[in-house]
């Protein structure tokens, strides 16, 4: 997996994406489902990292199922409830159950999936990626070396702009700036903190424009890739998955459909 | 090395030949006035006398008074160390710009190669030739994984994968840093940092490196990584110019110009440029202290003409040591140290005792870092102690990433610790129960315990003076009027002229901005400050000016912990210092006592100051000269007191320079 391009895994993922949401019925998330979990076993991923990074997202899916069974959709006019249980003051069906429990999956599957692909590709990979496929849309004005650029440059600077703003705000409370405070000496801490990161900013931008200068870059002519990235045999067999997954996927959904 | 052989030059990139011819000694080519017939040759013909040519160059920013370089004649040869010393708006900066093709003369012109930064084209070449280092590393490197960051020159200059492949191990191997090919920069040390930014110029093949103060914001671990780094490239016969107000690192330089008022005041040799220490000074360099220490000890007759560089020449030539009546260790060399006069005992530090100062006990502390496991995170704080009484200077000693800035959060108030005791006069703020009480306590701790954070300038925000140093003190409740008087109070105790209060804070010189920032913490009366690096990036006479002001506020009765890289620094302002390593304390004592320990000094990773180092080489050679030295002065007069026991038995005159 972590040898594959990243343009594979960028558009496998968004086919995987458009039949998770679209396909209907157990089988379609149960071919997702099976489709993540090889995914997984091949690559194996450090789990303990892969949790930590998703910690958040996970207690959203669980939230989710939560939310679905409780406020679980109302049965249609004509539509049998399904089965009832009463918990206290709360009503359950199993309609509200199993719409809540494939809400929960679904989502489940996508972030599984996202963290996955994160997790064994090299983020610049991703933005080479990025920017090889919207190459061909440079013609109606998508600006895909500028994009990948800035990515490239947002992924670098990010820490440091958020240690910076630690820093900041760690020198202003020492001087007394209160975040807590009320009314406007709120206002006068906020002024304390965003002025100087602002500041900051545009000096670290400005001297890394002179920097860029220096290091020859003129803009997109005449700049070579080093990061090359080759479609392989790999690759020809994860896009076969992924194409299966959604013909049948699609398929399963028009039979449940039928059916239903 | 990086390479430059005939391999390097890949597709696209056509370097303009270069003129090995005139690569010889360097101390040839600023004499070379016929320099002017290389104009003959016009673009594209390499330069026979020097890889650079200036002539009659002047630059003027937008809106500025006065030229930044005025008129400069200047050629520079095809390789060396050329270093530039002068101080802060001298036009160091400013003529490193220009030789590298990101500044356009407005009079004069500037020619590298033969090619005029002039017309475009022209500048293309000379960017290509000559390659631009900055002060702030984080501000160049472009890419979150350092291969990629190296990577970037040659993409820009259209070479094929594989040639920019081998360009980022050659780069890479050359400044040290091949280990680190995958890593994210932002864990990198700040040296790490800068010579990742050099692997990242080398790999565009330049003849020219240019570092505009590369190491002014590193701590000396790293500074001395960068400076081996600059004279590897100087040895491969690259030209490297190397602009600095460090004029230790200008010592290996085969050629100092002294810059001032965009002039240059003086080119030559170190050992001509450093022969005049006093002129240096005037000028606003500090001298080498290899330099301060001959000068002082030729005026006492105990060393000849010839201008000393480096310590081991001193200690050379001040050779065999006299024949001491009492001879080496005899006696008690300690007490021949005069207690200096200027520096009354501080308070007797008994921390059973003494409930008031600013007190750290058992403080342990952690960062919270969500891409470690918990169990891989390291405690920055390990069970580390510390009292700073009133009217006292401690000073915190420790490489980068010891631990130190942790410490003054903790002071501060701003860190809450994992484990341990915080208080500062008895109090300690985390015990305070509930929300409202707690957030004042908390203000009153910030109140009294003042905090000046490394690079305080950077957190200004307000377009007066007085509006920056009155922020502090409304914080703490004071009326803008009461807010205003204790402004113009700290600004006059820090030494900035009234005058200034009106302006805008961005628009001040460097070491005003320093004392500045620092008077917009004293400007809440605090009882005791913790300075962290306070003369970081300052200049010779910006460090002159807060070193007074911090004698001043310990003089007022105000505790101060200041947390330092330089131990000259350490060793002329603090009482007392305190190492710290891993979080935890180490070592703490008398000033004196923790820099006589020299084998411990080297295990923490710390150089005892100079006038230390110089006295322990010189025990070494059996020189009866006392332990516990700190400045450069008691040295000299340790010396002296030396070679006067000589004299006094009619010892034979001064060695000369063996």
């Amino acid at each position: 997996m972590h040898r594959l391009d990243a343009r594979t895994k960028i558009l496998a993922s968004l086919a995987y994406m458009v039949v998770l949401l679209a396909g209907r019925g157990p089988w379609a998330l149960g071919a997702c489902a099976a489709f993540t979990a090889a995914w997984l076993v091949a690559a194996r991923p450090p789990l303990g990292a892969l949790w930590r990074g998703n910690r958040v997202l996970a207690y959203l899916v669980v939230a989710t199922f939560a939310l679905g069974v409780l406020l679980g959709p109302v049965p249609a006019p004509g539509q049998r409830p399904g089965v009832e249980w009463r918990i206290g003051p709360l009503l359950v069906s199993s309609l509200a159950l199993s719409e809540a429990l494939a809400a929960a999956v679904r989502l489940g599957l996508l972030v599984l999936q996202a963290a996955l692909v994160t997790a064994t590709t090299a983020p610049l990979d991703l933005v080479a990626g990025m920017e090889r496929l919207l190459r061909p849309f440079r013609r109606i004005g998508v600006p895909a070396h500028e994009l990948a650029l800035m990515t490239g440059l947002a992924l670098r600077f990010i820490p440091v702009l958020a240690e910076e703003a630690q820093r900041i705000a760690a020198a202003q409370a020492a001087r007394g700036a209160d975040l807590q405070s009320p009314g406007r000496a709120r206002l006068r801490a906020l002024v304390a903190l965003v002025v100087p990161l602002l500041l900051s900013v545009f000096r670290r931008a400005d001297q890394l424009a002179l920097a860029m200068e220096a290091r020859g870059y003129r803009g997109e002519e005449g700049r070579s890739r080093w990061r090359q990235s080759r479609f392989g045999r790999a690759d020809l067999v994860a896009a076969g998955a992924a194409l299966a997954l959604a013909v049948s996927v699609v398929a399963a959904s028009v039979g449940w459909r039928g059916g239903a | 090395m990086a390479g430059r052989d005939g391999g390097a030059r890949g597709a696209g990139e056509r370097a303009p030949e270069r003129s090995e011819a005139g690569a010889g000694p360097i101390s040839e080519a600023p004499g070379a006035r016929g320099a002017s017939t290389a104009a003959a040759h016009g673009p594209g013909a390499p330069c026979a006398m020097g890889l650079m040519e200036l002539r009659g160059v002047s630059f003027r920013y937008p809106g500025a008074d006065a030229p930044a370089v005025d008129a400069l004649d200047l050629v520079l040869p095809p390789a060396g160390l050329v270093a530039v010393l002068g101080g802060n708006g001298s036009g160091k900066s400013t003529l490193a710009r220009l030789i590298s093709g990101l500044l356009v003369p407005d009079t004069g012109t500037v020619l590298v190669g033969g090619y005029d930064t002039r017309d475009a084209d022209g500048r293309a070449r000379v960017r290509r030739l000559v390659g631009t280092v900055f002060q702030n590393p984080d501000n160049q490197i472009v890419a979150p994984v350092v291969e990629d960051d190296v990577a970037f020159g040659p993409e820009n200059l259209g070479l094929p994968p594989e040639e920019i492949g081998a360009r980022i191990g050659r780069a890479l191997a050359a400044v040290g840093m091949s280990d680190h090919r995958r890593s994210d920069p932002h864990r990198l040390s700040g040296g790490q940092k800068q010579r990742v930014a050099i692997a990242g110029i080398l790999a565009l093949d330049p003849r020219c490196v240019c570092l505009d103060e590369p190491t002014s914001l590193l701590d000396p671990a790293s500074r001395a990584e960068v400076g081996r780094v600059v004279r590897d490239l100087a040895a491969a016969r690259h030209l490297v110019v190397l602009i600095t107000h460090h004029a230790a690192e200008a010592v290996a330089a085969d050629r100092v110009l002294v810059l001032g008022a965009g002039r240059v005041l003086a080119d030559g040799s170190p050992t001509d440029v450093f022969g005049a220490p006093e002129r240096l000074r005037r000028w606003g360099v500090e001298p080498p202290p290899a330099v301060t220490v001959w000068a002082a000890l030729r005026a006492r007759g105990l060393l000849g003409a010839e201008p000393c560089l480096r310590m081991d020449d001193v200690v050379r030539r001040l050779g065999r040591p006299p024949e001491a009546r009492t001879g080496p260790g005899a006696g008690d060399p300690e007490r021949s140290v005069a207690p200096d006069a200027t520096r009354p005992a501080g308070p007797a530090p008994d921390p059973a005792h003494a409930p008031r100062g600013v007190a750290l006990a058992h403080v342990r502390y952690t960062y919270a870092d969500p891409a470690l496991p918990r169990a891989a995170r390291r405690p920055a704080l390990d069970g580390f102690g510390i009292r700073v009484a009133a009217g006292e200077c401690v000073a915190l000693l420790g490489r980068s990433g010891s631990g130190k800035s942790t410490v003054a959060l903790h002071c501060a108030a701003i860190l809450r610790p994992d484990g341990g005791v915080v208080t500062i006069d008895g109090v300690d703020p985390w015990l305070v129960r509930g929300r409202g009480a707690r957030a004042r306590a908390l203000q009153a701790v910030r109140r009294r315990c003042g905090l000046v954070f490394q690079h305080p300038e950077e957190q200004f925000f307000e377009e007066r003076v007085l509006d920056e140093v009155a922020f502090a003190p409304r914080n703490f409740g004071a009326t803008r009027e009461q807010a205003s008087a204790a402004a113009r109070d700290a600004l006059a105790l820090a030494g900035v002229p009234a005058e200034v209060a009106g302006r805008s804070p961005f628009e001040l010189s460097g070491g005003q901005m320093r004392r500045v920032a620092i008077a917009a913490v004293l400007a809440a009366r605090p009882a005791y400050l913790v300075l962290d690096e306070p003369t970081a990036g300052l200049d010779a006479d910006g460090r002159a000016g807060v070193t007074a002001l911090v004698r001043r506020l310990r003089a007022a009765g105000v505790g101060i912990l200041l947390i330092t890289h330089r131990m000259e620094e350490a060793a002329a302002l603090a009482d007392r210092a305190a190492v710290i390593q891993d979080g935890r304390l180490v070592g703490s004592g008398p000033v004196r006592e923790v820099f006589a320990q020299a084998a411990r000094l080297g295990a923490w990773g710390l150089e005892p100051p100079d006038g230390a180092a110089l006295l322990a080489a010189l025990r070494a050679r059996g020189w009866a000269v006392p332990d516990g030295v700190l400045s450069l002065d008691e040295a000299v007069a340790a010396i002296v007191a030396a070679g006067a026991r000589r004299a006094a038995q009619g010892g034979e005159e001064p060695r000369s320079p063996a």
